[in-house]
């Protein structure tokens, strides 16, 4: 174990990121050591307590909205290329005036 | 064989070719996903409104950087965090959310509030990987990429901010384990 950082082996145990050998010989060592197996549960609860703390609401809907339309201004000033697509194909008489075909 | 020209495009090569709907595809792919992580890099739903437009904006000013869809998700990531890093540095004193939402216990609303507090005392070294890794819940292999480092300085730095942050939070804990003890006693008195 000499040069190998505790927390390290911890932290890979808690993220299950040790080889399936590795992971058994661990829970070995951790039922024979009070203090390694304590370490595991606050790495673990440290971990949750963490998520909760952060848990955060998503964006509402008009915030969505606006985000949205701020990009697509900024895209359409860029240069980027919408199709259209209508219910009907449109054409341009020559009178201006558009109109549905194929109705 | 399929011809190159008949496969579909990706997302990242319609973009690139300036086609405006890929634009709404990647909005509703990713707008989420970046609100929520620049809310709790910034700690402030503001804040986060306008580094996550401001992430996509860049996102699509930069679109032909970026060779995969593959490598999409770490590359828009890459652009908040640096967004969010440089956010603050321009106002270190971030303020935090007076309300925390409703139905929540006294003790689970100060418990979030404390780990909130000792997150915010811990290095950005720390801080960033936790985010990433135990809360957004990014693989090593991609928070690595988006901060730049490799994956075994993640994980250290991972592993070691989990124990600083316990270490700051041992004491809250220990208050309120005596407080939960107390409350037990109390209610056993009292039948």
């Amino acid at each position: 174990m000499k040069g190998i950082d505790p927390m390290l082996l911890v932290g890979l145990f808690v993220d299950g990121e040790l080889p399936a050998e590795a992971a058994s010989a661990f829970m070995e060592l951790m039922h024979d050591d009070p203090q390694l197996a304590r370490a595991v549960e606050e790495a673990r609860e440290t971990k949750e307590m963490l998520k909760d703390a952060l848990a955060v609401e998503g964006p509402t809907e008009e915030q969505k909205e606006r985000a949205r339309n701020r990009i697509l201004a900024v895209a359409f000033q860029e240069g980027f290329r919408w199709r259209y697509h209508f219910g009907g194909q449109m054409e341009l008489p020559l009178d201006g005036q558009l109109k549905l075909i194929n109705e | 064989m399929t011809k190159r020209s008949e496969e579909p495009k990706t997302l990242v090569e319609r973009l690139s070719s300036g086609d405006g709907e890929a634009i709404e595809d990647f909005f509703n792919l990713y707008y989420e996903r970046i609100f929520k992580y620049t809310y709790r890099m910034l700690n402030n739903p503001a804040d986060a409104e306008d580094a996550t437009q401001e992430t996509f904006i860049r996102a699509l000013r930069r679109c032909g950087d970026v060779r995969s869809d593959n490598a999409l998700t770490h590359w828009l990531f890459r652009i908040a965090h640096n967004l969010c890093v440089d956010k603050r540095r321009q106002q270190p004193l971030v303020e935090l959310p007076p309300d925390l939402p409703i139905g929540q216990s006294e003790d689970r609303a100060a418990t979030r509030l404390s780990v909130r507090q000792a997150l915010m005392e811990l290095p950005a070294d720390y801080v960033d990987p936790l985010i990433l890794c135990d809360v957004q819940e990014v693989t090593a292999n991609e928070a690595a990429e988006i901060l730049g480092i490799s994956v075994p300085a993640l994980k250290s730095r991972l592993y070691r901010g989990r124990s600083a942050l316990r270490q700051r939070l041992s004491s809250v804990i220990g208050q309120q384990g005596e407080e939960q003890e107390k409350k037990k006693k109390k209610r056993r008195k009292s039948k």
